[in-house]
């Protein structure tokens, strides 16, 4: 439910020229949207707590995808490995 | 009232539904798969000129505990209303009103929803204001036609070219 009204909200930025990306953990709500980031951190789409090497990596990519996606773009990034080693 | 087709289909699928949400545990499953959704339109697709700056938009439900309201979380049809924050908001003077997720992560570092810190520390400015929603929410028509613009509206006000939505 959140991602869909998330897609709602997107509409209604892109409709009044505010560029939008969604950073979640569904792939299917994101077909619709313009940008997306999915993550495979549930309860914490941008990463989990106290990393944050992870989520700088994450909004990057959905900082990238505002300045320079030209058309619909998901970025998957499910498999992305924190950039610091765990211990 | 100006007749919305939308509207109407949502009405007209209300009366079932909240039989089985008012049941407890709520009967998500025989409803939800049936709920009306606005027709489908093409998603327009804006693009960023000149320096990010972004506005943070999260479906937590967060609210400031000293001069907010919590959402109505646990009302049938959810709370379609939205919550304007200070952006620089003390962490521990926020709370989460969305009961669908587990809030020990937020709690925790709120980098991990609503990355306001990591955003700044690239370099990228921020909006004045955060906005939040709760994410469970079934009065689709109010929050299109009043929460929706009233967010966008609130984004504009404060400059925003750019929003980060993080969904839960």
């Amino acid at each position: 439910m959140c991602h869909k009204t998330a897609g709602l909200v997107a509409r209604g930025f892109e409709e009044a020229g505010i560029a939008t990306v969604i950073v979640g953990t569904m792939h299917k709500p994101m077909e619709s949207v313009p940008r997306a980031v999915v993550t495979r951190y549930i309860d914490a789409p941008v990463g989990p707590p106290g990393d944050a090497a992870m989520h700088r990596e994450i909004v990057a990519r959905a900082l990238h995808l505002l300045r320079y996606a030209d058309s619909h773009t998901v970025e998957d990034a499910v498999s992305v490995p924190s950039p610091v080693p765990e211990k | 009232m100006i007749r919305n087709e939308y509207r109407d289909r949502w009405a007209g699928w209300l009366p079932q539904a909240l039989q089985a949400l008012a049941k407890d545990p709520p009967d998500y499953a025989s409803v939800m798969p049936h709920m009306p959704t606005p027709a489908p339109a093409a998603m327009p697709f804006s693009r960023v000129s000149g320096d990010l700056r972004v506005v943070i938009v999260s479906s937590s439900g967060a609210y400031n505990t000293r001069s907010q309201a919590p959402f109505a979380a646990s009302a049938i049809v959810g709370d379609p209303t939205h919550r304007v924050i200070d952006a620089d908001i003390p962490a521990q003077h926020l709370a989460f009103a969305h009961e669908h997720f587990k809030h020990a992560s937020a709690q925790s570092d709120l980098e991990c929803i609503i990355p306001r810190d990591t955003i700044r520390s690239m370099g990228v400015q921020l909006t004045p204001h955060l906005i939040s929603w709760t994410g469970f929410l079934l009065d689709w028509p109010t929050f299109i036609e009043a929460t929706v613009p009233q967010i966008v509206k609130q984004a504009q006000v404060d400059g925003a070219n750019a929003a980060l939505l993080v969904p839960i």
